[in-house]
C-alpha cells in the first residue's frame, strides 16, 4: 500500500450525524478560501465572488508589482530561517522539558508557551522599545527575532508531544551499549521525533508567514513582508491583485502540509 | 524518499545559506530612506517621483511602507536623537502628536527655499511641517441612484439618503473631522462630542471602512450611494464607467493634510530639507496633481486646462474647513471612545 492511501488508514466509519457535522465543518474552513481563490480568477477590477468572467490578469499583476514580489520573497526568507532556528531551539527546550519533573515542569511548559499567551501587540511593543535598546530596531534581525519569538511555541508544542512519545528505555538501553549522548540523539531520539519536528518548523514557518502585528511594528526600513505589503496594497487599492496573493500565499501553504505528508507522512505528524 | 539525517542537515543547511544570502547590511547610509504610503501611492512614488531626486542628490534611495500608527511607535521607541529617516511624510493627525517634543527642525525659506511659494495654511503650527499633499474629500454621489444631489455635510442627515450613506471609521482622521464639524454645525462647538456622536448615530446603520479606497468598490457596486471620498477616487472610478459625481460641500470641503517634516537630529538633516524642497517644487506638485489629483501647495503651479474642473485652484483648497490637531488629540480619546459605545 502506497503512502499516499494508508496516510488516514485507521480511520473507522462514522455515523451519518457526525459525518454531516464534519461536512459542515469542513465547509466553514474551506468557504473563505474557495471565495478568495475564485476571486483571483476574475476579470472584474474588483474582488468579488462568484468572479466574472476567467482571467489571470491578476496573477500577472502581482509579479509585476514590486512591492507585493519582494514582500513575498522577504517573507519567505524570514520564514525559511525561523522554522530552522526555531525547530533547532525547540528541540533543546523540548529536552530540557523532559528532564525537568515535579511542580517546576508545568512552570517550563508555560514559560515556554507565554509568547501565545500575552496578546501579540504587547509583545510587538515591548520587543520594538527592547530592539531600540540594542541598537536592532528597524533591522532584518529584529524582526527575524521577533518571528522566532512568536513562533516558538508552536514548533515546542509539536516537539514536546513528540518528544513525550519516546520511551525513556531507549536512551537507556542506548546509553548501556555505549553510545554517547549525542549519538543517543543522533540515531534513537532524532529519527523517532522527525514527524513533529517536520510539523514544528512547518508551523513555524506557517505562523511567521502570517504574521502581521509584529511585523508591521519590527519590520526592517525599506522591508516589508507579505502580509504587510498586502495590507498596504488593499488600504488603498481594492483590486483582486490581493486575491491572487492570497491564493499563491495557500499554495504555499498547502506545499508544506504536502512536504509533511512526503517527508514523515501526515498520519505520525499528527 | 524518506527523510534521513543527512538528507535534513543537508536540507536545512542549503536553506539557511539560501535565506541568508540578500539580508540586507544593518546600516545603509548610502541609501537615502523616506516613508510612504503603499499601493499606487508606493507605486508611482517609486516609480515616477523617487529616481529624479536620488538622481539630483547622487544615492540610491527606498521607500519605508506604512502607516501613521506604525511610523509614530518607531519613532517613539527610537526617540529624537535616533531617527530612522531624515524626512518624514505624515498625516497632520500624527504630526502633531509628536512636533512638540523635539523631533523636528524648523523649517525656513532659507533651507527650503520653496516654502516661499506655499500657500498660507501649507505652513503648519510650529513652522516643522509644512503640507507637501493636500487632498481634498469631497461628497461622492451614484448620479444613477441619486435624483438631489446633496449640496453639503449638513444634507447628509437629510431623510432621502437614510441607507445609502457610507461613512469613514472613527479611527481615520476623515471620521475625526467631519464629527468635529458636527459638534461645532449641530452643537456648542467643535469639541461637542455628545451632540456630534448622536448626530452620526441618526444617520445609522452605515457601513464604516477604514481607508477611502475601501469605500470605492461599496460605491461602485451600488452598496452606498453617497459618500465623503477622497477626490482622486472619484476620478477613478469615473475612468471605470461608474455613473459617479462630486459636490464641493458648500460649508466647505475637508482636506487630509500629508505634511513633511526634517528630523532635527538626523545626519542627513540637508538631505531631508533638499527633499521636503524637491516635493514642493512646482514640477512634482503639477505631477501629483496630474495623477492624483493632489491640490497643489505650491502656488506658482499653473494647472492645466483639462484640471480647471477640479477644485484643486489655491483660492478654493485655501478655504477648505481646517482644524487644530493639537486641539484634535486632546479630544479625540472621548470621542472615539463614544463613538465606538454608540455606533
Amino acid at each position: 500500500m502506497s503512502d499516499a492511501t494508508s496516510t488516514f488508514s485507521y480511520q473507522r466509519p462514522v455515523g451519518l450525524t457526525f459525518g454531516v457535522l464534519i461536512v459542515v465543518l469542513y465547509v466553514f474552513l474551506m468557504a473563505p478560501l474557495v471565495m478568495i481563490i475564485g476571486a483571483s480568477f476574475t476579470e472584474s477590477l474588483m474582488i468579488e465572488f462568484p468572479p466574472k468572467g476567467l482571467s489571470m490578469q491578476w496573477y500577472v499583476e502581482f509579479f509585476n508589482r514590486q512591492d507585493l514580489v519582494d514582500g513575498l520573497l522577504m517573507s519567505l526568507r524570514i520564514g525559511a530561517i525561523t522554522a530552522i532556528v526555531t525547530t533547532a531551539v525547540a528541540v533543546m527546550a523540548a529536552m530540557a522539558g523532559q528532564v525537568i519533573s515535579g511542580r517546576l515542569s508545568g512552570w517550563f511548559q508555560l514559560g515556554m508557551t507565554l509568547p501565545l499567551l500575552v496578546p501579540e501587540l504587547l509583545t510587538a511593543v515591548g520587543l520594538l522599545f527592547f530592539l531600540y535598546k540594542i541598537e536592532l530596531g528597524r533591522t532584518v534581525i529584529g524582526l527575524q527575532m521577533g518571528h522566532i519569538l512568536m513562533s516558538f511555541p508552536y514548533a515546542y508544542v509539536s516537539i514536546a508531544a513528540a518528544l513525550r512519545q519516546v520511551p525513556g528505555s531507549l536512551e537507556e538501553a542506548s546509553a548501556s551499549l555505549g553510545a554517547t549522548g549525542w549519538q543517543t540523539f543522533r540515531l534513537v531520539i532524532l529519527p523517532l521525533i522527525m514527524p513533529g519536528l517536520a510539523m514544528g518548523a512547518i508551523f513555524a514557518f506557517i505562523n511567521s508567514f502570517d504574521l502581521y502585528t509584529i511585523s508591521l511594528l519590527l519590520k526592517p526600513l525599506g522591508g516589508n513582508t507579505l502580509p504587510l505589503a498586502l495590507f498596504d496594497f488593499l488600504t488603498y487599492e481594492f483590486k483582486p491583485t490581493a486575491a491572487a496573493a492570497a491564493t499563491l500565499s495557500i499554495l504555499l501553504s498547502i506545499g508544506g502540509v504536502a512536504l509533511v505528508q512526503k517527508l514523515v507522512g501526515l498520519q505520525r505528524a499528527f | 524518499m524518506t527523510l534521513s539525517r543527512r538528507n535534513f542537515l543537508r536540507a536545512s543547511a542549503g536553506t539557511a545559506a539560501l535565506a541568508a544570502i540578500g539580508l540586507p547590511a544593518r546600516a545603509q547610509s548610502d541609501t537615502f530612506i523616506v516613508n510612504m504610503f503603499g499601493g499606487r501611492w508606493e507605486n508611482d512614488w517609486r516609480t515616477h517621483i523617487m529616481p529624479q531626486f536620488a538622481a539630483q542628490i547622487g544615492k540610491d534611495f527606498d521607500l519605508d511602507i506604512g502607516l501613521g500608527t506604525a511610523w509614530i511607535s518607531n519613532f517613539r521607541a527610537a526617540g529624537p536623537e535616533n531617527p530612522p529617516f531624515p524626512a518624514v511624510m505624515l498625516n497632520e493627525k500624527y504630526t502633531a502628536q509628536i512636533r512638540n517634543d523635539g523631533y523636528f527642525a524648523e523649517l525656513t525659506t532659507e533651507n527650503v527655499p520653496n516654502m516661499a511659494d506655499v500657500i498660507e495654511p501649507a505652513i503648519l503650527k510650529g513652522n516643522t511641517a509644512v503640507t507637501g499633499m493636500l487632498a481634498p474629500l469631497v461628497i461622492a454621489y451614484r448620479t444613477d441612484l441619486v435624483s438631489e444631489p446633496p449640496k453639503g455635510w449638513a444634507d447628509l442627515w437629510d431623510e432621502r439618503f437614510r441607507g445609502q450613506l457610507g461613512l469613514y471609521k472613527i479611527t481615520n482622521s476623515a471620521a475625526t473631522m467631519m464629527a468635529m464639524w458636527a459638534g461645532e454645525h449641530f452643537g456648542s462647538g467643535r469639541d461637542d462630542v455628545e451632540t456630534a456622536v448622536a448626530k452620526f448615530k441618526e444617520l445609522g446603520p452605515f457601513p464604516q471602512i477604514g481607508y477611502s479606497a475601501q469605500l470605492t468598490p461599496l460605491l461602485s457596486q451600488g452598496q452606498v450611494a453617497v459618500a465623503p471620498i477622497d477626490l482622486g477616487e472619484v476620478k477613478g472610478m469615473q475612468e471605470a464607467g461608474i455613473p459617479i459625481d462630486y459636490v464641493v460641500p458648500e460649508e466647505g470641503m475637508l482636506v487630509f493634510d500629508h505634511s513633511f517634516s526634517v528630523f532635527e537630529h538626523s545626519p542627513d538633516k540637508q538631505l531631508g530639507f533638499d527633499y521636503i524642497n524637491f516635493v514642493l517644487s512646482p514640477e512634482i506638485q503639477l505631477w501629483m496633481a496630474e495623477n492624483w489629483l493632489i491640490a497643489p501647495t505650491n502656488k506658482t503651479v499653473e494647472l492645466p486646462e483639462e484640471l480647471q474642473k477640479w477644485p484643486l485652484q489655491p483660492e478654493i483648497v485655501s478655504q477648505a474647513i481646517r482644524f487644530d490637531w493639537d486641539e484634535t488629540l486632546a479630544i479625540m480619546p472621548g470621542l472615539n471612545d463614544l463613538w465606538e459605545r454608540t455606533i
